[in-house]
Parts: structure tokens; sequence; C-alpha cells
């Protein structure tokens, strides 16, 4: 690749491109030198790092931060998958035949409970309008004593 | 792979970004100036550049083309001015305001001593622009133009001898009448 124009390109191209180095200088601000020195300066004191824009242009997943986020992030993703697989689910635990029992008697129970505008016994359930139109006035009598017996 | 200069600044030696400033600034001014057509935005460039520079100082050995880098870096931050003040013009045209100019480019002078010059050089597309800048102003090759934008080094030629006729196409309709 040759920095020249192409063999083809006219010598008006030449003399343009003459033209525009001609024109391609303009004279540093005086002051700009010694004011970016001082700046210079100040970062490499740490004075004003803290805010200086980003103009790297480099992006965040090839900068030294971006990769330690990938690096931890996977091995968090990877601890949790062990951590995971090795926890028993409740579902799992093995249950006796009196246990089994006991939850179904305890299962009973929950099902004989009044509910929102039913009566039963001594205590009174005040239903909301909504409920109360919603269900029947009693559903099951309570007999608190005998399942309790059964139960356990 | 780092040179001695990429050492020194990474070091944080003062002498060494004084160095760096006379080798690149005059070059980085004027490209910056081209792209931006602003003299007081191209300074701006060149000082938040070299701040840059000294903050990310460690970095900078790992780097194999320094020069190229810096100039990757004035490139993204001109980009950033433009898009801001493409953003700005836009907020002012949704305000009922007028539009000066249809391009962003061509809405402030290139402040080149040729006028004539600075007006074909202001109706250039974004791209041929900087390829022009990167060329004439910052003296690049085109393999290290392409580098810079991220291209090959034939589209950077080709977008260079473009931008030469369009500017010349441009001249002659300006000279002409004259």
């Amino acid at each position: 690749m040759t920095d020249r124009l192409e063999p083809h390109s006219t010598s008006q191209l030449a003399a343009l491109e003459r033209r525009l180095a001609r024109s391609s200088l303009p004279t540093l601000p005086p002051d700009l030198r010694q004011r970016v020195l001082a700046a210079v300066d100040a970062v490499l004191d740490d004075t004003a790092s803290a805010t200086v824009p980003d103009l790297s242009g480099e992006s965040f997943a090839s900068s030294r931060n971006g990769l330690a986020f990938v690096v931890s992030a996977v091995a968090a993703a990877i601890v949790l998958m062990v951590f995971s697989t090795a926890i028993t689910p409740i579902s799992a635990v093995p249950l006796s035949l009196d246990d089994r029992a006991r939850i179904a008697g305890m299962s009973e129970l929950i099902d004989a409970m009044p509910r929102a505008g039913e009566h039963s016994g001594d205590v009174a359930f005040h239903p909301t309008p909504t409920t109360a139109s919603a269900r029947p006035a009693m559903l099951r009598p309570l007999d608190t004593p005998r399942i309790l017996q059964e139960t356990l | 792979m780092g040179t001695r200069l990429s050492e020194s600044l990474a070091a944080g030696d003062r002498a060494a970004f004084a160095a760096l400033y006379d080798r690149l600034a005059q070059r980085l001014f004027a490209t910056a100036r081209t792209m931006l057509a602003s003299s007081a935005e191209a300074e701006d460039v060149v000082h938040d550049l070299f701040v840059e520079l000294a903050r990310i100082r460690e970095r900078l050995p790992a780097i194999a083309d320094l020069d190229g880098y810096v100039f990757t870096m004035l490139r993204h931050a001109a980009g950033r001015r433009l898009r801001r003040r493409s953003l700005a013009r836009h907020a002012l045209d949704r305000l009922g305001q007028e539009r000066a100019n249809a391009d962003g480019f061509a809405a402030c002078p290139t402040e080149m001593p040729d006028e004539a010059l600075a007006a074909a050089v202001a109706t250039l597309p974004p791209a041929q622009r900087e390829v022009i800048a990167l060329k004439i102003d910052g003296g690049l090759t085109f393999a290290e133009i392409a580098a810079v934008i991220g291209t090959s080094a034939n589209t950077a030629a080709s977008r260079y001898r473009y931008a030469l006729e369009k500017l010349r196409a441009a001249l002659v309709a300006h000279e002409v009448p004259r």
C-alpha cells in the first residue's frame, strides 16, 4: 500500500493535497503546553484523577476490571451450582409410617377448621360481605377433641 | 513490546509526558481541529487526552503502537464531541429554532487560513473528513489510519481519494464564478 495517490489520479488532486498540507499547520495555543503538563502533574499527584473522564475508548470487557468482573461472576455461578446440588430437598427426606399418619391427621384437622363466614362452637367468625356471599354458612361441624385424640 | 518512552510514561515521569506532547501535540491539535472544525474544542480534546494518558499510564507499556493508540483516543474523543453537538443541534431543532446547516460538520467554519478550502472541507461527510484529517494533519500512513479507524488500508486510501475528488469538485464550483 503506497501512501501516494493512485497513478491514475490527476495532478490536480496532487496539487490539492499540497494545498491541504499547507493549510493544515495551525499554531498551537502558546499556553496549551503549560496547561496540559500542569493537568498531567495533577493526575500524577493523584489530586485530580477522580474527576478525569474516561477517553481511552477501551471496551469494558477488555479492560482489566472487566476481566476480573467476568471471572468472579463465573466463580460465583460455579459455587452456587455446587451448593445447590449438595443440599437435599426437604421433599426427599424419608418419613416413617407414624410420621405420615400424623401429617394426615393434621391435614384433617386443618381441613376441619372453620373458615371466614362459618360458625363453629363458641368461636364466631364475622365475615366480610364478600366472603359471606361467596360461601355457605357452615361446611362441617368441628369436633376438635376427637380429631386431636385420633391424631396423637 | 513497550518502548522506553512508554516505560517512562508508566513510571509517571513528567519529562516523558512533556516529550510526548512535544512530539505529537501539533499533529493531534491539527487533526482534531479539522475533525471538529473548532480550534477551541481541539484544544480541549488535546488537553483531556494527555490527562487521560496520565491516568492510564500503567497500561501504556503493553501497547505496541503508542502513536496509533493516541490517535485512536483522539478520534474517539472527537467522535463523542460530534455526537454531543449533533444531539444539541437536534434539541434546538425540536425547540423550533432555525437550523443553519444540514450537516453537523458544516455548522461552523473549519478555521483554516484558506477559506475556500475550509468551506470545501466542511462539506465532506464525517468518514471522509476524518481520513483527510488523519492523513494531512496527523501525518499517518494509510496503514496507520486503517488501524485507527478500524478498517482496511485500501478502504482508508479509497476514502481519502474520494474526499480529494469531492474537495476538488467543491473548489471548482466555488472558484469558477470568480
